[in-house]
């Protein structure tokens, strides 16, 4: 294959990247999971009203808290005391409704570099219609699917707006390929997405190294924030 | 909200894999390992669950979700709905057919629905496609079998240390198959004679037109 096919075929498939790159693992650790009130209540972005809520307080709450605390404490082992620092006591519900669906996802939040990152993850869809109410499963995995993780920089502007700047799947992709940027990656060859597969430490060491530079956030796609209640 | 309890558990333990399913970030062809044969084209049903497949020709519209380097192998690839007992479309995939050895094996690969495309993008892009694949054997009575590879067959191989293959460890222990598809190809060679290592059930397809 001629040098010139290459390029353009390597263009062409960047073409196919998504712009938010996401991770098979986590960004944050029960041991510098962050609690953030800013962030409770209620949101627009666009047409979506967006709903933040501790987890202890939201819909899910039963459903997270009998998975530790209906156990005899005293039982449970060290993993599960990690996992319920992490995942009940400061973790956070993000929930939103869109075309008769409700969408639940889990939030977490670290602070690296003096900024704070938030770790966004999806829980669950169901049908709103009353009539037809039931979880929507067509990304289980038996269908095929994996979940994965993205992550986002907040910016605060006073307690009414937040921007959510995303990791740029493209500027990393270009990186990568440069040779300038060291992540664990996959690359699905089918579809042109990049897959970060860097465990949680790495993914922390590369925030700490990379964070500041602000070509790692994708701008044009920010996520604006703007306080309802 | 009997189901969000299971998506909770799930996320606890994270992993959305299911247990048996042996999903994998590469696909199992090369270019060169794909064929295509017309006997698949058409409506099957599965006699046990009245589950119905129908395997066509991928329509351009549909490989507009492709790179440009599968887009060339468009005569060689299938697209498969399956419908339930009812004929709701339950998911769409890209179907390979593929070679190996002296055996045919299918790769399902998810695609898009027109349900799909109305849900909501920032949500479902947390969603990493993965291939699903099959041995599959013509029984030359207008049925084919498919057996499903058994994640836990594999898993077992990767902790007793009896095979080296490219993978990553989730929280909860389980494994999430990163192998290349040379190392994976290796894998179905080496292991498609050994029963274990397909799961139990094998699901019968047979021809409605």
């Amino acid at each position: 294959m001629s040098s010139y096919i290459q390029k353009i075929l390597v263009a062409c498939s960047l073409l196919f990247l998504q712009s938010c790159v996401t991770s098979l693992h986590r960004l944050v650790t029960y041991d510098k999971a962050a609690q953030e009130p800013r962030v409770t209540g209620l949101w627009q972005q666009e047409e979506k009203t967006i709903e933040i809520q501790p987890v202890k307080q939201s819909e899910l709450a039963n459903e997270f808290n009998q998975l530790w605390n209906g156990k005899d404490k005293k039982q449970l082992s060290e993993q599960d005391k990690k996992d319920s620092i992490l995942y009940y006591e400061k973790s956070y519900v993000l929930s939103f409704i869109k075309s008769d669906v409700k969408y639940f996802m889990l939030v977490n939040f670290i602070p690296l570099n003096n900024e704070l990152y938030a770790d966004i993850y999806p829980l669950a869809m169901m049908n709103t219609d009353t009539s037809n109410k039931k979880e929507i499963n067509e990304y289980d995995g038996e269908f095929g699917y994996t979940s994965s993780h993205t992550f986002a920089k907040l910016i605060f502007a006073g307690s009414n707006s937040i921007e959510l700047r995303f990791l740029d799947g493209g500027f990393i992709a270009g990186q990568i390929g440069k040779g300038r940027v060291a992540i664990k990656n996959e690359k699905d060859e089918l579809s042109g997405a990049i897959l970060i597969t860097a465990s949680t430490e790495e993914l922390q060491r590369f925030i700490l190294k990379y964070g500041k530079d602000e070509r790692l956030y994708d701008r044009k796609n920010s996520v604006i924030l703007t306080r309802k209640a | 909200m009997k189901k969000i309890s299971a998506a909770v558990a799930i996320i606890v333990l994270l992993s959305l894999l299911s247990g048996c399913l042996f999903p994998s970030l590469h696909p199992i062809f090369t270019d060169k390992d794909l064929v295509f044969n017309k006997t698949l084209l058409g409506n099957w049903i599965d006699p046990k669950t009245n589950d119905r497949v129908l395997f066509e020709n991928v329509s351009p519209k549909d490989l507009e979700e492709l790179t440009p380097v599968f887009k060339k192998q468009a005569d060689k690839i299938y697209m498969l709905t399956n419908k339930d007992a009812r004929g709701n479309i339950k998911s769409r995939y890209y179907g390979f057919l593929v070679k190996l050895g002296n055996k045919y094996y299918l790769d399902y690969y998810p695609a898009e629905t027109e349900k799909k495309k109305n849900y909501d993008e920032f949500f479902t892009q947390h969603f990493v496609k993965m291939h699903l694949f099959y041995n599959i054997q013509f029984t030359g009575n207008g049925s084919f079998e498919l057996k499903q590879f058994d994640k836990g067959f594999l898993e077992e191989l990767i902790k007793n240390k009896q095979i080296r293959i490219k993978h990553e460890i989730m929280d909860d222990g389980t494994y999430f198959i990163t192998a290349s598809t040379e190392e994976l190809q290796q894998y179905i060679l080496k292991y498609s004679d050994v029963p274990k290592a397909y799961e139990e059930d094998t699901i019968t397809y047979s021809k409605i037109n």
